[in-house]
């Protein structure tokens, strides 16, 4: 209720403040008329000379206390104002939104790689945030074994562990069973492997490029180069679309220029490097497949 | 932002707007149109009072009760909002008079000390 008599006494000050500025208009305009001018020129002198109508308006305002609602509206004068800047200049607006949208995503990836990584619970492993590095009751060493027999046999990487190893992780198998400790206790040499279950595509492929004799450096570099060639046209695609915004950039910001040749060059030089290590994994093992084992399979 | 004046006019100093009121004021009610030409015709066009500082300063005066305001007819049948000196706004006035004129004597004695 106090508020309310607040705002029509609020109200009522306004319109007289308003009739007040009209009246002085008014006579400002009279008194030019009777100097010898012509109607109209009058009024807009008069106009003139009172100055910004809403600047004084708000400076008066101002000296009779703030209500709540006076700043409410001030922050809301500010918002409509900030936004018909950014209607009237339309491609302003969108380098801005674009390199917000940029940042924002980087850092929403960025934050998701870490999370993914680092903070969220490994999958299927249970209470992973309880995990510690035990390494020398479970996990024993890296090895080398042959899978299969004659023509099936294939190169496999794995791991010795304990039978407890994948107690201890909670990972359950989606099919049969896991290791045991009941399987450390086997005889000499018996042993007990458990095989992962993975697709791989391409496999087809390479398989046939090597009955035919390809030499193991050619799948390799034909790995690579199929990802450095991506990375090309990334890089290449990059720092055009980098050079526009720049140019664009340039004329908004203080000492940013276009063409920093340094930043551009180094920018590429990273996107390589990233590339060539990225796609050095995956052809580093194509080059290893045994091409009967991979024929076979399909 | 530069206000471009005539080279005869001279820009108000700081804090004295208030004081000019008063003073228009003491010679009767006057409303806001007649406070800036009386400033203006008794300076000799030298003191121009902004709109955007004068209705503040009136309505700021008002609040501080040194004067008070009403509506009326001027004689050329114009309504509008007259102001009227108080008894607070007289002593107000005698007070800052008073400082006023010692800070134009402790500048005078500055700039001219043989004088003095």
């Amino acid at each position: 209720v106090r508020f309310f008599r607040a705002l029509r006494w609020r109200r009522q000050r306004e319109d007289d403040l308003q009739a007040e500025i009209a009246a002085h208009l008014a006579m400002d305009a009279r008194e030019r008329v009777a100097a010898g001018a012509d109607p109209e020129a009058p009024r807009l002198a008069a106009l003139k000379e009172f100055g910004n109508l809403t600047l004084t308006r708000e400076a008066t305002r101002l000296t009779w206390g703030a209500l709540w609602i006076d700043r409410a509206e001030s922050v809301w004068r500010d918002l409509t104002y900030a936004i018909r800047l950014l209607v009237h200049s339309p491609g302003y607006s969108l380098v801005v939104a674009g390199v917000l949208a940029i940042g924002i995503g980087v850092n929403l990836i960025a934050f998701g790689l870490f999370q993914a990584l680092a903070v969220a619970p490994l999958s299927g492993v249970r209470n992973s945030a309880d995990l510690h590095f035990i390494v020398a009751t479970t996990i024993s060493y890296l090895q080398g074994w042959i899978l299969g027999r004659g023509a099936d046999a294939r190169r496999v990487f794995g791991e010795l562990v304990t039978g407890n190893f994948f107690g201890v992780l909670g990972v359950r198998a989606q099919l049969g069973r896991t290791l045991t400790p009941a399987d450390d206790v086997l005889g000499q040499d018996q042993a007990v492997a458990l095989i992962a279950y993975t697709v791989q595509q391409s496999r087809h492929e390479i398989g046939i490029r090597m009955a035919v004799g390809a030499p193991r450096s050619s799948v390799l570099s034909r790995f690579l180069l199929s990802g450095v060639r991506l990375g090309l046209v990334g890089s290449v695609l990059g720092v055009a679309a980098a050079a526009a915004v720049a140019g664009l950039m340039a004329g908004l910001l203080y000492g940013v220029t276009a063409a920093d040749t340094t930043s551009f060059l180094a920018a590429s030089a990273a996107v390589a490097a990233t590339v060539v290590a990225a796609s050095l994994v995956p052809a580093w093992r194509a080059s290893l497949l045994d091409p009967l084992a991979a024929l076979r399979r399909h | 932002m530069g206000t471009k004046l005539p080279a005869d006019r001279v820009e108000l100093l700081q804090g004295t707007l208030d004081m000019l009121i008063l003073q228009t004021l003491v010679w009767g009610a006057q409303h806001g149109y007649g406070i800036s030409q009386a400033i203006r015709a008794q300076s000799s066009e030298a003191l121009q009072v902004e709109t955007g500082s004068l209705y503040p300063a009136l309505h700021r005066l008002e609040k501080q009760g040194w004067v008070k305001s009403e509506w009326d007819v001027s004689d050329t049948n114009q309504r509008a909002k007259y102001y009227r000196l108080t008894p607070a706004g007289r002593k107000q006035l005698l007070r800052e008079r008073d400082r006023w004129d010692q800070l134009v004597a402790a500048i005078g004695g500055v700039l001219n000390p043989a004088k003095s």
